[in-house]
Order: C-alpha cells, then structure tokens, then sequence
C-alpha cells in the first residue's frame, strides 16, 4: 500500500509507504534518481515523519519511511527526484537528520586545537578527503 | 595552549596551540591532568594509518579536570574530576542503547573513511586520524569531550590519578574482551600481550570466572608485572614454543579462551615475521598477525578468540581453516568504555584493579617526543609513558 501526503508547508512531498519498492515507483511525473539513501532511524516511523517535515524542506526530495522490523526504529529512505540536490548533499542532510532525531544536535568538530598543518602534496590530499568525509561514502 | 602533534612518520612535537572551544551543548572542557601513550598510537605514529595530518593532535587515554560545561550538559559540574571513554559515543542511537558504544552512529563525523574501508562507520576516537573523526586528542592541557554525560565518569576520590588513568581505554578494553569472549566457569584463558591492555585483559578474565590465566609476551619486566598484579602465570615467546607449551599446561586441550592483546605490529620471532614484515613495507599487506594467528592455532576445539590489538585493514595467511575446522568463535572490539568505566571504578576504589604500576615513566607534556620514542623502542622497561600537561 503506498499513501502520498503533500504537506502544506514548504510543499514537501512527503511519501509515507508502509512497504515502499526500493526502485521503480513509477508514478512519478519527474524520473528519480535511480537509487534510495537509506538508513535506520532509532525512533517510531511517526515520529521520523512528524520531525522530518520541518528538517528536509527540499520539495525535489521524495522521502519513504517504514518500521524497521524487530523495533529498531524506522528506515528512512530518501532519493532525489530530478538531479537536484545532489546525493552528497542529500546524503549529508540524511545523516545529520537521523543525528537530530536521535540526540537533539549534530555533532560538529571544527574549529580544533591543531599545530601547523605542513603544506605537502600527503597533507593537501588528506584536506581534500576530509572536506568530503561527511558527504561520500556508501550511504 | 601546549599539546603534542603527530608532525610526519615517526615525527612528534610541542607546539603552540589554539584552546578547543565547546561546539555542541553536550560537550565539556576538560583540564587535563593525565594522558598516557597507548599501543595504538604507534600505527599512527608509523603512518601506518595514512588518515593522518601533519599538526593533529595525538593522545585518547586520559582524566582531568571539567573546565567549561555546555547547556545541555546534566551529570557533571566545573570542578568535577572525570576520567573519559577514549570512544566518542552518542548514548542514543540503537547500539549506544545496546551498549555497544564503540559502534555509535552518530559519534563520527568523518563517516566516509570507514565506511569506504569496512562498509560501515565506527565511532568516533579522540587523537585518532580522520578516520575515526579527526578529534583533537588528550596530550594537550585541554581537551573538548563531546556527549560528556555519557562518555565522562566523576572518579570517586578514593582513587589516585595514575590508577585512574587507565579506566579511560587500557581496562575497559581488557574488560571489553574477557566480558564479551562468554568466560565460563573453570576456563582456562590464554592472553596475548602483557602491555596494560593485556594485563587488564588478563585481570577482567579473573573478575568473570577463569580459573587459569596464562600471559605471553617475551619481555622479562611486563611478564614479572602479569605474575604479581594479575597473579597470571606466564610464558615466554622467545624461549619456548607457545603451542606445545600451551598444550602442555592445559592438559594437551588448549585454551579455552584466547584474547589477542598486541595488534598488527606484532613481533614475532623467525620467518614469518621477515614475511609480514616486508608484505607490509611493500603496502602488500597492511598488518602483521602473528598473535592472532598463533591464537587460533593454539585455541582448544570449539574454543573462543577474541581481537583486541588494533587491525586496519588486510592480513595475509589467515588461518580460516583452522577457524572452520575446529569449531572457533572469533569474535573482535574496539572497546566499549561507557558499559565498563563504572564497574572498573568501583573495582578501583576496592583496590582490586592495580593500574598505577604500568604508568611506568611520568613525565612532562614538554618530553613527550621523548616518551613516545621510550615508549615505542620499551626503553628502559617502559610499559606506558605518561604525560602531565
Ligand atoms: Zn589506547
Ligand atoms: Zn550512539
């Protein structure tokens, strides 16, 4: 059974699927991506969906949400319709969403304490993979 | 502020500074009276781990004194004398609540690294690489410990600081090991290692039940600290044949339990070290295991191993069949300090964890390049170099 509820504010289209299909939905007027980003949220599927409609105002964004089974909370699926916004900003919006819903604040770590950070071609390549430490990966 | 940064291969140095500041409201500052140097630190050191950079701050093992406390902040007051989980753990995701803190979700900022790597992020590490989050570490006069009602515990007075000091990560991953390998009554335990994590290894054994502990290492001063602290008996690796020896003192059964206390610098003696070691200059493979691989080897049928040296990435000649064959459970952790910490202070305060003896060389945070050169060469008996900021 699927349920499409578009919410007045922001005009999110908030998809609530009890058993959402992981491609191929179908009925969409613009084509999604191909894929879901998906992970597990430690908390009942109604209150992941009551929170997310004020944290992903996207409306590019179609969102599924199903109870995890044996109570681990509810999967939280998210997929760009369209291109836009990218999946690594989607995918950094899902981890500090699910952050959020669970402990109330996302977890920063700059500025720090550092000594001199030597220029070197090592160093320049470890700069550029830590800028994208919390948006890659294989959410 | 001073603290002491990781400056290339085997490169540290003092260096001015700026102060961390508190960045969410779960967060505290801690003055730091302790930081010892761990194991661990030496892939770091080696640029075993290449998710270093020039500058980061190293040290995850330490206590001290709250500073500063952000707003959100409940258990714990300026003033408050606290030892820290060197795991950085939320307390709220679903292993947080199953207690399996060093798995946290959302304790690690930096997720990318380690899921490229293992599929799936750990937690976050204080002084660790980028890797586990591209904290700031401990070897500072001040650190910023982030979800700090759960990851800071108030040491009760009754504990002196050197003692309290290892409840931070060298117990709780001894604990972490003997609590989850299931020791049942009448076991006989077999560790490798007697560095603190071996001995407290050895020790948590004693607290669930072994009735033997047996301790190996092949330096003569850690092995006289496992046979009076631990009250471990003991074997030498460079004067006998583990295996045989092993089999002999277990009644030709083997172990039944076997912890792996050293990691993947393992030394070893012969061949199979000159093979690890050149697979792994040659970045071929990037660990060497001869621990793990003599634990297997010498584990009883239906026996149990558990990891608790650190491992990155791939180890060449694993022995699976072994594994297969005779039944083995294999299991590893990174330590899951916030399940442990109470129960190790309380243990403190009775005076059945002795601790203080493997801060062997206390020195200042000045001589920290000092300590981690002592530390690494086990120079003059070091087991832990301490540092007092
Ligand atoms: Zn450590
Ligand atoms: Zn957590």
């Amino acid at each position: 059974m699927r349920t499409t509820t578009a919410l007045a504010a922001g005009g999110l289209a908030l998809a609530v699927v009890l058993a959402w299909r992981w491609r191929g939905a179908g009925d969409d007027e613009a084509a999604p991506d191909e894929r879901w980003l998906v992970l597990t949220v430690d908390r009942p599927p109604e209150e992941v969906a009551a929170e997310l409609s004020g944290l992903l105002t996207d409306e590019a964004v179609e969102v599924a949400i199903r109870p995890a089974p044996g109570d681990r909370g509810s999967e939280l699926a998210v997929r760009a319709v369209g291109g836009t916004p990218s999946r690594d900003d989607l995918r950094a919006a899902l981890r500090e969403a699910k952050q959020l819903m669970e402990v109330g604040e996302v977890l920063r770590v700059d500025p720090r304490p550092a000594g001199r950070r030597a220029a070197t071609p090592m160093g320049k390549a470890m700069d550029v993979a830590t800028s994208f430490a919390g948006r890659k990966g294989v959410l | 502020m001073k603290a002491l940064c990781w400056t290339g291969v085997n490169e540290t140095s003092v260096e001015s500074v700026p102060d961390p500041e508190i960045l969410n409201a779960h967060d505290v500052i801690v003055r730091v009276r302790l930081s010892t140097t761990c194991g661990s630190d030496l892939h770091l050191l080696g640029g075993y781990i290449p998710a270093m950079r020039a500058g980061d701050v190293l040290g995850h093992e330490f206590l001290g004194d709250v500073v500063e406390v952000g707003s959100a902040v409940r258990k714990h007051r300026v003033g408050d004398r606290v030892v820290v989980s060197s795991f950085i753990a939320c307390g709220r995701c679903a292993y947080c609540r199953r207690e399996l803190y060093s798995l946290c979700d959302n304790g690690n900022p930096n997720p990318a690294i380690t899921e490229t790597l293992w599929g799936f992020a750990p937690g976050g590490c204080y002084g660790y690489s980028h890797a586990m989050g591209g904290f700031a570490g401990s070897h500072a006069e001040y650190i910023r410990v982030p979800y700090a009602d759960v990851g800071a515990f108030a040491v009760p007075d009754g504990i002196n600081d050197t003692t309290a000091l290892f409840a931070s990560d060298a117990a709780p991953t001894g604990w972490t090991g003997a609590d989850l390998v299931g020791i049942e009554p009448g076991d006989v335990v077999a560790v490798w290692g007697a560095g603190a994590v071996g001995q407290m290894a050895a020790l948590a054994a004693r607290t669930r039940g072994a009735e033997r502990v047996i301790v190996i290492d092949r330096l003569p001063e850690r092995l006289a600290q496992a046979e009076r602290y631990v009250g471990a008996e003991t074997l030498d690796y460079s004067a006998e044949n583990v295996p045989q020896a092993l089999r002999e003192l277990t009644g030709g059964r083997g172990p039944d339990v076997c912890l792996e206390a050293v990691g993947m610098e393992a030394h070893s003696a012969g061949l199979q070290h000159v093979y690890d070691q050149v697979k792994q200059q040659l970045r071929i493979q990037t660990d060497r295991g001869a621990a793990v691989r003599e634990a297997i080897h010498s584990c009883r049928k239906g026996g149990r191993v558990f990891v608790l040296g650190v491992y990155v990435g791939v180890l060449d000649t694993f022995p699976l069949g072994a594994v297969m064959n005779k039944g083995l459970t294999v299991r590893g952790a990174q330590m899951h300090g916030q399940r442990y910490i109470p129960e190790i202070l309380a243990r403190m305060e009775r005076g059945e964890v002795p601790s203080a003896h493997l801060a062997t060389h206390v020195m200042p945070l000045d001589d920290g390049p000092k300590g981690y050169q002592m530390f690494k060469a086990k120079e003059d008996g070091c087991v832990r170099a301490v540092f007092r900021p």
